[in-house]
């Protein structure tokens, strides 16, 4: 890495240079299944990032003490921990958003970005460092899940956060909150975030 | 052989570790579950089949022993006085086991309704059960109706395309029938 | 063996691409007309309004992406045309608009323009709009309002909805003659033949689609009709009701969606035939020739990779 480890540019890569899904490919499932509402793509967004950034603490402290060999089956058992935490309180506290989003909350545990935060950084970096990666990380892929589930409740159902947001005659463009329109609406998007860069190196 | 030690060292005390903390948030979180699913799962069936009741169903909820086992039973008041009485009984449906509630009305022992608790059946297909357009079939039915579905003799119309589910549904409704007068008992009693 | 790789539209050498586009759209004339006379205005008002979205989309599109503006080969003209035809004529313009241009974008662009597009572009704009605004779909609400001549119950969804006893009353020769409910230009079923027969006689469509596409459908419905005909509609009734004909000569013989060797080809349409009757009898939609198509269109690249000796016959490559 070319780059000064700086808390604030772990943080902030986040946001836009590896800013996942969009230019890291990873977690695609949840961000495919559970987008259709603004509040399920904001509750999973959160729940992730909470995983996020104590599996990526937890890793990076006792790196030093984990055998190379069986490094994988300690991660996933330090990640499925904080993913059965964040259940049981999801299921405590906010039971409707628990109903919904259902059998995609345990399906963290394979969300490849943790994994992948956690094999890529946490185990190769220090705590402070890890910690701002895993919220940055996981703070981007809020954004994203909010950014992508707005753009489908919208024209989808014509309402934000479940309030009629579109004028009185507006029908609903039912194709984005099927299957096929979180596909179409994803590779939309990724093509856009390519062309961005593209036109803005292409500028200078 | 050292380097085996360590893993099995290692991987043993994380799995500890994990295995008391998620013992320790479940136990703070229990109670807590449990309410939320009573309010949220058991709340809205309770209401709809025993919706002329005017206490707080689910504050109201008691355990009950009959022959030996415990049920959890909601009773219905209407100026003090129980009128009606509903729990639940599973049946092994398509994908699992289909836990339905039973509404019976006391005064008059007539079945009030059902509602679907929990099920894994096939979305679209066996998970149609819990519509209304299904469990309405067995709504204000005396307690020597043929519980069973038509192609078995009964008065019940199946969802199409879900007869195990359906089935399974009436098996659990029969099982309740069985339970009621038990629970009748224990109610008048009171 | 050295295999030329290039992508379709490659037959034909001599012609050009825009000619065997106005020649496409030369065949669809007749059913055009037909449906201006039947239903007047509102047809005309579907087609013109498809077309030049069609027209703007592609330019608008090809600016922005700054690629060259091939407006001029026609193909855009198809594509507003062909999904006109398989609107009904009540269809509101913001529909018309929305479903020609995503042909158009989704359809078509997104994968590189003409010649790129693995699936029959007309019929993604349509599958889109159709899932999003079902209520729009309905046939039988599309014929209110109009003095028609003959039943103003759309056939397929009469079969699906009441079984084979309702459509009784159904002429073959009036089905053929196009006096049906059905899209505004698919349901002229003899005017869709005139024109397709006329593009095959011309060589801008070669026969194996068409003739495989029609043998799937009448052995696959002639296989239900045969076991219990009380309950199942005779397959020629399945052959000229909905898309089917327009589907078996203008749809699934989409150059770069379907594929370009002989064998591959009569797959493809016998797996069009066959899934059309499939759909109709088990699936939610009365209509099931687009999807059909669309599930075929998948398989192309699968079916391209069939090249000499399938069956151990000899065959000439083409």
């Amino acid at each position: 890495m070319a780059k000064a480890k700086s808390i604030s540019y772990e943080f902030f890569k986040g946001f836009w240079e590896i800013l996942p899904p969009f230019r890291l490919v990873l977690g695609l499932c949840p961000m495919l299944a559970v987008t259709k509402y603004v509040e399920n793509g904001l509750g999973m967004g959160i729940a992730t990032t909470f995983v996020l950034l104590f599996s990526n603490i937890i890793i990076s402290s006792i790196k030093s003490v984990i055998p190379k060999k069986v490094r994988i089956a300690s991660y996933i058992v330090i990640i499925a921990t904080f993913v059965v935490i964040v259940e049981l309180v999801m299921q405590a506290f906010f039971y409707s958003l628990f109903e919904k989003l259902g059998i995609f909350i345990p399906l963290i545990v394979v969300n490849c970005i943790i994994l992948g935060r956690a094999e890529a950084f946490a185990s190769k970096n220090p705590i402070h460092l890890s910690a701002a990666d895993g919220l940055g990380i996981g703070l981007g892929y809020t954004m994203s899940l909010f950014f992508i589930s707005a753009i489908r409740e919208i024209l989808g159902a014509g309402t934000f956060f479940g309030m009629h947001i579109m004028w009185g005659s507006y029908e609903p463009f039912a194709f984005m909150i099927e299957a096929p329109g979180a596909f179409i609406c994803l590779g939309l998007l990724l093509a856009m975030m390519n062309l961005i860069p593209n036109k803005l190196s292409g500028a200078n | 052989m050292k380097e085996y030690i360590r893993m099995v060292v290692v991987l043993t005390v994380i799995a500890t570790v994990c295995g008391f903390l998620l013992a320790a948030v479940r136990k703070g979180t229990e109670t807590r579950i449990e309410e939320q699913v009573l309010l949220y799962v058991q709340g809205p069936a309770v209401n709809k089949v025993l919706s002329s009741s005017t206490n707080d169903l689910i504050q109201d909820r008691q355990e009950i022993s009959v022959q030996g086992q415990d049920y959890l039973i909601f009773v219905g008041e209407r100026n003090t006085q129980p009128w009606a009485v509903a729990f639940e009984r599973t049946a092994g449906g398509y994908g699992g086991d289909i836990g339905v509630l039973v509404g019976f009305d006391i005064e008059r022992d007539i079945v009030t309704g059902i509602g679907i608790l929990t099920h894994s059946e096939t979305p679209g297909l066996g998970a149609r059960v819990s519509e209304s357009i299904f469990t309405d079939n067995f709504n204000n039915k005396t307690l020597n109706a043929n519980f069973n579905v038509k192609q078995d003799g009964g008065f019940v119309d199946a969802v199409s395309g879900a007869t195990i589910s359906s089935r399974a549904v009436c098996s659990a409704v029969r099982k309740s029938l069985e339970l009621y007068p038990e629970i009748k008992k224990e109610i008048v009693k009171q | 063996m050295k295999l030329i790789v290039s992508s379709p539209p490659h037959w034909h050498a001599k012609i050009d691409v825009a000619k065997i586009h106005l020649h496409l759209i030369i065949a669809l004339i007749p059913a055009v007309l037909f449906s201006v006379y039947t239903y007047g205005i509102h047809s005309a008002r579907v087609i013109a309004l498809a077309v030049a979205t069609a027209v703007i989309s592609e330019i608008l599109i090809r600016r922005l992406l700054k690629k060259p503006v091939t407006i001029d080969d026609g193909s855009a003209i198809l594509i507003g045309l062909l999904f006109a035809m398989i609107m009904p004529t009540s269809t509101p313009y913001w529909l018309v608009v929305i479903g020609t241009f995503l042909s158009i974008f989704i359809g078509r662009e997104i994968f590189g323009g003409l010649g790129c597009n693995p699936m029959n572009p007309v019929i993604v704009g349509w599958a889109i709009t159709r899932i999003s605004w079902p209520n729009y779909f309905n046939l039988d609400l599309a014929s209110v309002g109009y003095n028609l001549d003959f039943n103003y119950r759309y056939p397929l969804a009469l079969l699906k909805s009441g079984g084979v006893d309702q459509i009784a009353d159904f002429a073959l020769i009036d089905l053929l003659l196009g006096k049906q409910v059905g899209g505004l230009g698919s349901a002229a079923a003899i005017f869709l033949v005139i024109g397709g027969v006329y593009i095959l006689y011309r060589g801008f469509i070669t026969w194996e689609i068409p003739l495989s596409f029609t043998v799937g459908v009448l052995a696959m419905a002639s296989i239900f009709w045969l076991t219990d005909s009380s309950q199942y509609a005779n397959p020629v009734f399945h052959l000229l009701t909905g898309n089917v004909i327009i589907g078996i000569f203008f749809l699934a013989t989409d150059f770069s969606s379907s594929p370009f060797n002989r064998w591959g080809m009569i797959v493809f349409g016998l797996g069009c035939g066959i899934l059309t009757i499939i759909l109709r009898i088990w699936s939610i939609y009365p209509d099931g020739v687009l999807f059909a198509i669309l599930i075929m269109n998948l398989f192309t690249p699968l079916l391209d990779k069939i090249h000499k000796k399938p069956l151990h016959l000899e065959i000439k490559e083409l």
